[in-house]
């Protein structure tokens, strides 16, 4: 098989999400119609964070399909890839992208690679406690805290807010960073983009869920730490993150995900085993074409993440020939 | 561990034993004997079969551990496959198969490219790489991320990145290989059309750059179009519009060779002679060299050189049969070329290299036919081989590393499988300083996952272990002194009737499950701890002075109350006390804390000592688990105590001794044998603790006693990482090779403590 396809598909994603603009992302998605003869079993395992989505979802295709049983477990991104090659799920829940050695033992068996499909869109927000001043953050100096490796190109390790540029009596703390467990995807994530690949300090704290994260960051003055955006709370302030580019800075917020200005911008995504060229099975295609409805997406924003522009959705349906 | 209490018990009071038996003899004379022997031999029977059971489990978990973990310690296998003969000529400038090792792609020096069935050698398909004018090929070089996309150099200067596929087409059944154009022909043209000598690709992370060496050496083009964020969604590959491009010239350098690597600040232009130059790709088109070394300095001249995966570490072959693995290393400021480490391999000129795609495995071909594949992290050498028959030019791993593609001077190609699954481990890399790529110095580092694929992994136990250990050590701190002094009290001084109240009490403090306690520590005790730092150190130098202050007091009291309180009720008088002690740490903490620490006692730890100060600590451990083994220690060492005969103590006070010589010199050295083996017992709970500390602490694998930072744990680290690592893999079997040792350590622990114990009961066996 050809081991383009990892690439390909990350760069379709650049390449589709490259025109978007903010006007286009409003563009209205089309309800939900209902079909007859859908019913049977579904089952999705993988990250918790898609696990929260799914179950809405789930919550909604049931009024909709009252004949129909969904099953989902939670058990983190790196347990879909072996569930879906296993069929012990329909659905493979990620909130990254599937790896090289995952896709190619998943290829070895079936002879074509899983097929992804985002659901929504999430960012990784930098959070502080709700009292720290902190204006803005650069992107090396994401790095120069979180990471022992210091890919990003910054001079050495941040250990206390003064060589964050912050007044007394904040100048005076160490700063304390929190991160996620390494069974999660937002781990891996934050690895990926914000340390460039390279690797957590020993003494960032481990935290194993979201939502401990948070709280912990919540009740430690000098703490940071990252989360998806659909954990903030008012105990933590997002801190804007801040990149140059031509010798200009940007400023961007979690909010800017969806023009593709904030760094740490990533999909949700579906992995479903679909023959190169074939079609789903009726079940998985209404319950896909419902997350991709207007329904679905306005889950996905009264749960705290991002709706998918509608270009992306298209996009997604024109791929699995879903009219 | 669960019959050591009862064991103590007899052994300790032979008397009691003894008695119960004669009781039971004479019992026993009154029933029949024919029953009595029955159920003498049932009882027998349950006993033995459970004793067997319980030891044949432990053994049973010990050899399940043993069997997963043998593995590891297995080299590579090959399988040789036939050669297909006389299917190519010359030279190649590209030898690769695809994912699978079904199809092979060999370019050679003309740019013809032709497509091999790797099944039977047959000829799928063959085309010619040309530039868009036609020009002839000058060079080849792979994707430093090993996405399979290649650049191609012409004669007329033009670059091209282009890749392969074997898969069918859409709508065809059968196999058509064929070259493509992912960025349609789009070219990189060098300025004055001179051939191109040298290239370099780079893709990853929204990113594609291209190096291009003019035929003079000396002009570089380099040209890189990315996402202006790092990996944000926008991106513009190849148009041009947020791209980097570059025309370098070096007057004084001569450039044979170029790389690309992941980090996309440096660029590798490596002479002909084995001068590599370290160029810095600034901000704002800035440009310097960073660095010059030598990377061939014993040897007569450098033979190849390969990005090994993950596209960080240089790996540079030699003439004099070694390989050196090079990459940029910080030092204060500035950044070097480092040699981190030398493979010295054959005792002739290494010809080919060839790298996998993931992992940190590479195969070097010697002048002679020889072949060694070696793993650089643990440095191991999974392979040897040389071979008799027609000499091999070439090799080539495949991208899962699971085959060789062999190529003969006969022209002859051959697939060998290679079963090679735990290379990444050696037993030198789990327990001593490894230098991982992008660290400053080598280090003792966990760390195992990572959302890439080209991660380097990193197994080193040591710090785990050293987390156990001091977990283990502060719980013990903490939880030693508390239960055999609690243990000493209760058993000898308290009156029988408080003590039938309190014992049964701190033993059900047991029945608290530990996520309970870990819970609590975390969410509660953490951040209480935390605010109120400077009030707990403060109640710790204030207790035990506040007993002292009001054991004195009770002496002086009046004859009427003093000798109530001497009756073993001490206790009830003394929790106000000790109550109000803390009160006052806690009102006195503030103002002191303002008037001597500049008004925070642990920023002031943190400025004077430089002791960070973590929620989540050491300490915090220490209080949880303290408190957990504090039931298992107390009940037993209580238990040890009491039993000591009362005629002994008696016999003492009547010679004159006070209750306190009678308890540190006859007591306690009785006891002492049982007291041992509570501690022993409290020790390897903390040593395999694992919900406590997961939930205390930050799961930091840290090598710091700070007591004010966190660690992690063998059992904890089980308990995170099992639940993600795929079955059977190097990572699952490391974990499996930790539980082991977590087992060694308790089984040591026990051991001790067991042959120690036996000596201290010789040694008091007069008593």
């Amino acid at each position: 098989m050809n081991y383009l396809v990892s690439f390909c598909s990350l760069y379709l994603f650049f390449l589709v999400a490259a025109p978007l603009s903010a006007a286009e992302a409003e563009v209205e998605l089309p309800e939900y119609q209902a079909v007859s003869g859908v019913s049977g079993t579904l089952s999705a395992t993988g990250s918790d964070t898609v696990a929260n989505l799914t179950t809405l979802w789930a919550e909604e295709f049931k009024r909709i399909y009252p004949n129909v049983n969904i099953q989902i477990q939670a058990t983190g991104s790196s347990a879909a890839p072996t569930a879906l090659s296993e069929i012990t799920a329909n659905i493979g829940l990620m909130s990254r992208n599937m790896r090289r050695t995952e896709i190619r033992s998943f290829t070895a068996r079936y002879g074509y690679p899983p097929t992804p499909i985002p659901v929504a869109l999430d960012a990784l927000a930098i959070l502080v406690h709700r009292d720290n001043p902190l204006p803005r953050i650069e992107l090396a100096e994401i790095d120069a805290i979180f990471s022992s490796t210091l890919r990003c190109g910054a001079e050495g390790r941040m250990e206390n807010w003064r060589q964050m540029g912050l007044p007394e009596p904040w100048g005076g703390r160490g700063i304390l960073a929190f991160g996620r467990n390494s069974v999660s995807g937002t781990y891996g994530f934050f690895k990926e983009t914000a340390l460039c690949r390279g690797d957590f300090h020993a003494e960032v704290n481990e935290q194993s869920g979201s939502g401990s994260l948070v709280q912990a960051i919540g009740s430690t003055l000098h703490g940071i730490g990252y989360a998806s955006i659909a954990f903030g709370t008012s105990s933590v302030r997002i801190v804007p993150v801040s990149w140059r580019h031509d010798g200009m800075e940007r400023i961007t917020t979690p909010a800017q995900a969806v023009t593709g200005e904030y760094p740490f911008t990533r999909y949700l995504l579906f992995y479903v085993n679909r023959p190169a060229g074939g079609s789903l099975p009726p079940l998985e295609r209404e319950f896909i074409r419902m997350v991709l409805s207007r329904e679905g997406q306005e889950i996905v924003s009264r749960s705290g993440y991002i709706p998918l522009p509608a270009a992306i959705v298209n996009e997604s349906l024109t791929a699995l020939s879903i009219p | 561990m669960a019959s050591h209490p009862t064991q103590e018990k007899n052994s300790s009071n032979p008397d009691a034993v003894s008695r119960k038996q004669v009781r039971n003899q004479t019992e026993q004379q009154l029933r029949p004997a024919a029953r009595r022997r029955f159920w003498d031999r049932v009882v027998r029977i349950v006993v033995s079969i459970g004793g067997l059971g319980t030891i044949s489990a432990i053994l049973l978990i010990f050899f399940y551990l043993v069997y997963e973990v043998l593995p590891l310690f297995r080299g590579a296998d090959m399988t040789e496959g036939e050669f297909f003969p006389e299917l190519s000529e010359g030279s190649a400038r590209l030898l690769e198969t695809d994912t699978a090792a079904e199809v092979a792609l060999r370019i050679d020096e003309e740019g013809r490219a032709e497509f091999y069935d790797l099944s039977n050698g047959e000829l799928l398909a063959a085309e010619s790489l040309t530039s868009n004018n036609g020009a002839q090929l000058t060079t080849i070089a792979e994707d430093s991320a090993g996405s399979g996309l290649f650049a191609a150099g012409f004669a007329d200067g033009e670059a091209l990145i282009a890749s392969w596929n074997a898969a069918p087409e859409p709508g065809a059944d059968a196999v058509s290989p064929r070259l493509e154009f992912p960025f349609d022909r789009q070219p990189y043209q060098l300025p004055e059309n001179e051939p191109v000598r040298a290239l370099a690709l780079r893709t990853g992370q929204g990113r594609v750059g291209i190096a291009v060496v003019g035929a003079n050496g000396r002009s570089v083009l380099f040209e890189e179009y990315a996402n202006a964020a790092t990996a944000g969604l926008v991106a513009a590959p190849l148009t041009g519009a947020s791209g980097d491009r570059r025309e370098l010239a070096f007057d004084a350098l001569s450039a044979d060779r170029i790389l690309l690597p992941q980090d996309p600040r440096w660029m590798f232009l490596i002479s002909g002679s084995g001068e590599l130059n370290l160029v810095e790709l600034g901000p704002e088109g800035q440009t310097r060299i960073a660095d010059t070394v030598s990377l061939a300095p014993d040897a007569e001249r450098l033979t190849d050189v390969r990005l090994l995966a993950g596209g960080m570490s240089l790996l540079a072959a030699d003439s004099g049969g070694g390989i050196g693995q090079w990459f940029v290393v910080r030092e204060g400021d500035s950044s070097r070329m480092q040699e981190v480490r030398r493979f010295a391999l054959f005792d002739n000129a290494i010809t080919t290299i060839d790298v996998e795609q993931d992992r940190r495995n590479f195969i070097a071909l010697g002048e002679e036919g020889e072949l060694a594949l070696i793993n650089t992290t643990a440095e191991t050498e999974s392979l040897r081989r040389s071979f008799d028959g027609p000499a091999i030019q070439d090799v080539a791993l495949a991208p899962a590393g699971d085959m060789l593609l062999l190529e003969n001077e006969q022209g002859g190609l051959a697939l060998w499988r290679l079963d090679n699954p735990y290379a990444e481990f050696s037993l030198s890399a789990l327990w001593t300083e490894t230098w991982y790529e992008s660290y400053p110095e080598p280090a003792l580092v966990w760390q195992t996952t990572a959302a890439d694929d080209a991660f380097e992994p990193k197994y080193s136990l040591a710090p785990l272990t050293f987390g156990t250990l001091k977990a283990a050590l502060y719980a013990m701190l903490f939880a030693a002194p508390l239960a055999v002094c609690a243990a000493v009290f209760t058993g000898y001084f308290m009156s029988r009737a408080l003590r039938r109240q309190v014992k049964p009490l701190i033993e059900l403090m047991e029945a608290l499950p530990t996520v309970v306690i870990g819970f609590l520590a975390g969410l509660w005790l953490a951040p209480l701890v935390d605010a109120n730092l400077g009030a707990l150190t403060l109640a710790v130098l204030l207790l035990p002075a506040s007993v002292l202050v009001a054991s004195a007091a009770m002496m002086r009291l009046p004859e009427q109350f003093g000798a109530l309180l001497r009756e073993g009720w001490q206790l009830g008088a003394l929790i106000p006390v000790l109550v109000l002690a803390c009160w006052l740490a806690w009102l006195l903490a503030p103002p002191l804390e303002s008037l001597f620490f500049d008004g925070s006692f642990r920023d002031w730890l943190s400025l004077r000592f430089g002791l960070d100060y973590v929620s989540r600590n050491a300490m915090i451990v220490g209080i949880a688990m303290g408190f957990a083994v504090i039931p298992a220690i107390y009940s037993i060492a209580d238990d040890a105590i009491f039993t000591v005969p009362r005629h002994l103590s008696y016999g003492a006070l009547a010679l004159g001794a006070t209750s306190w010589q009678t308890m540190v010199w006859l007591i306690f050295p009785a006891a002492a044998p049982g007291v041992l083996s509570a501690l022993m017992i409290g020790f390897g709970r903390a040593l395999g603790e694992t919900m406590i500390v997961l939930m205390a602490t930050g799961n930091t694998p840290i090598m710091d006693m700070n007591l004010f930072e966190g660690m992690r744990t063998l059992a904890a680290n089980l308990a995170i990482e099992i639940p993600e690592s795929e079955v059977g893999s190097t990572h699952y079997r490391i974990l499996f090779l930790a539980s082991l040792v977590l087992l060694l350590f308790t089984f040591l622990i026990n051991s001790i403590a067991e042959l120690v114990r036996q000596r201290l009961r010789k040694r008091y066996r007069m008593i």
